[in-house]
This record gives structure tokens, C-alpha cells and sequence, in this order.
């Protein structure tokens, strides 16, 4: 009987309401612009660690190869492990058109 | 800029839209099922939402440019409004385009809330789901830094988390919906 009335009391007890983490409105707005930014950030500082990822599904040597671009122009560059495209010095064994003081 | 400064904005700009991407939907979710009631009031799920929403746009405009820019990359203008047209990853690529104009139409619908019906919007609203598995498969075939264990775990820990909310808020609409089912039944 005592444990009956005990427990009828007990529901009576309004529990307290749990106040959340962040209450102001722009302080959690500003913990998701911050934890956006900081992505950026930080892929920004990894990526240009990690230039070139041997892993990655697609690889930029797939694409040039894909691709109609002229593979003789295409210079690598060991420093970045990324292929760099760059203009090729073009040869010719026409006369040149200009002319200087010494030609 | 040169061409590495380029990849490495193209890659930060697209990982970080995706960020901004999951906590939107997160926090969208959340609206409903109350998952993220331990955090902030609604009204603070709320304003996460509507900024998150706002800070995807810039990110992905600079990831899409960056691309184009890109030479290796070799994605057109044209790839913009027509998927699977580039020559090589053309899937991969093609679910980010998919994604892209799904999440555009989302935001259109947004901005024109007041001139659709809420069943409508609704229905637009929704297909920010179908955009964010194309936008993460789309990272996983065409994202370089998925590959890195680290960050492939921490992206599919992500994806983990967004599955368990969104089966929170599918069994507590379901419970809602159930009670409301069963008076209509036992109404002669």
C-alpha cells in the first residue's frame, strides 16, 4: 500500500525540462557557418599537402587521355605529382617572318 | 591562379558544400523528429537549416567553376544542364550535375513557397534526399579525397548519422500517422 501511494506520487513530480546545449540562436548559427568554414579550411590545408592521390577513383592521366588534348604539349611535373599541361615550344622549320638587326 | 591553386579550390569548395549540405538536411530532419533537441531549441534547428541552405550555393558555385577552369577536369558549360556528356568518370560526374539542379530546384521552391501548395512543396522539398545520396555517391566515384581512409570514414560516419535520424523522423511520423489511421477505421 505504502509502495502504491509512493509510486501515485511519484508520477505527480513534473520532471524537469532538459534546457539544450546552445540556446542562443546565433551561436548555434555561428557553431554551422564555423563548422562549414573550417571544412574549407581544412581540405583546403589537406589538399595542398595531398595534390594527387593515387587512390582516387579518377585520375587526371585517365582524363587527359579521354580527352582530345594534345598529349605531346603536356609536360609532368615532379614537384606536385599532379600532370601540368603547358604550352609546348612549337618548332618549325619555316623561315621566320621577323627579321632583327643580327638576322 | 595556376592550375594547382585551382584543383585544390575545386576539391575544399566541393567537400565543404557537402558539409553544408549534410548539416541542411540534418537539421531538417531534425525540425521533426526533435533528434537534435539535446543541441538547440527548434528555432535554432531552424536557423541552422536556413543558413546552411544559403552557404551551400556559394560553395558549389566556386566548386563548379573551379572546374571548368580546370583542364584536366574538362567540364563544360554545357555539362552544367546535361549529365553524362563528359568523356571520362561521365557517371560520377553526371550524378553531381543531377544533384546540382535537384538541390537548385529545392531552393527555387523554396523561394517561391508562398505561390505553391504545401503538398507541392512538399513534394519538391523531399527531393533534397535523392540529391544528397547523388551528391555523396558523386563525391565516392569522383571525389579525390574520399579514397583517403581518414576521410572516407569520416564521410560515411556522416552518411551513418543522417540514415539514423532519417529513421527516427520515418518511424515517428509513422507512429503519429498510426493512432489517427485506427479512428478512421473504427468510424462505421
Amino acid at each position: 500500500m505504502l509502495a502504491g501511494t509512493f509510486r501515485d506520487e511519484l508520477v505527480l513530480v513534473k520532471q524537469p525540462k532538459r534546457s539544450p546545449l546552445v540556446s542562443s540562436v546565433n551561436a548555434i548559427r555561428a557553431l554551422a557557418a564555423g563548422i562549414t568554414m573550417l571544412s574549407l579550411a581544412g581540405m583546403t590545408v589537406y589538399a595542398g599537402d595531398h595534390l594527387h592521390n593515387t587512390t582516387a577513383p579518377l585520375q587526371p592521366t585517365v582524363a587527359a587521355a579521354a580527352t582530345t588534348a594534345p598529349a605531346a604539349a603536356s609536360a609532368t611535373s615532379s614537384s606536385t605529382g599532379r600532370l601540368q599541361l603547358t604550352r609546348g615550344v612549337s618548332t618549325t622549320t619555316t623561315r621566320a617572318l621577323t627579321s632583327t638587326h643580327h638576322s | 591562379m595556376t592550375t594547382d591553386q585551382i584543383w585544390i579550390i575545386a576539391r575544399s569548395a566541393g567537400t565543404a558544400a557537402l558539409v553544408a549540405l549534410v548539416l541542411s538536411i540534418l537539421s531538417g530532419m531534425a525540425l521533426r523528429s526533435g533528434a537534435l533537441a539535446w543541441l538547440s531549441h527548434n528555432r535554432g534547428v531552424r536557423a541552422v537549416h536556413d543558413l546552411t541552405s544559403i552557404l551551400w550555393l556559394p560553395l558549389v558555385v566556386a566548386h563548379v567553376i573551379t572546374l571548368m577552369l580546370d583542364p584536366y577536369a574538362k567540364v563544360g558549360v554545357i555539362d552544367l544542364f546535361i549529365p553524362f556528356l563528359v568523356s571520362y568518370g561521365s557517371f560520377a560526374i553526371g550524378l553531381g550535375t543531377i544533384s546540382l539542379q535537384l538541390i537548385a530546384v529545392v531552393l527555387i521552391a523554396t523561394w517561391l513557397r508562398s505561390r505553391l501548395t504545401q503538398q507541392g512543396w512538399l513534394a519538391i522539398h523531399r527531393l533534397s534526399y535523392v540529391a544528397f545520396v547523388g551528391s555523396f555517391a558523386h563525391g565516392l566515384l569522383a571525389g579525390t579525397d574520399f579514397a583517403q581512409p581518414l576521410l572516407g570514414a569520416l564521410a560515411w560516419l556522416t552518411a551513418a548519422v543522417l540514415a539514423i535520424v532519417a529513421f527516427r523522423r520515418l518511424t515517428a511520423t509513422r507512429a503519429r500517422q498510426s493512432p489517427a489511421r485506427s479512428k478512421t477505421v473504427a468510424i462505421p
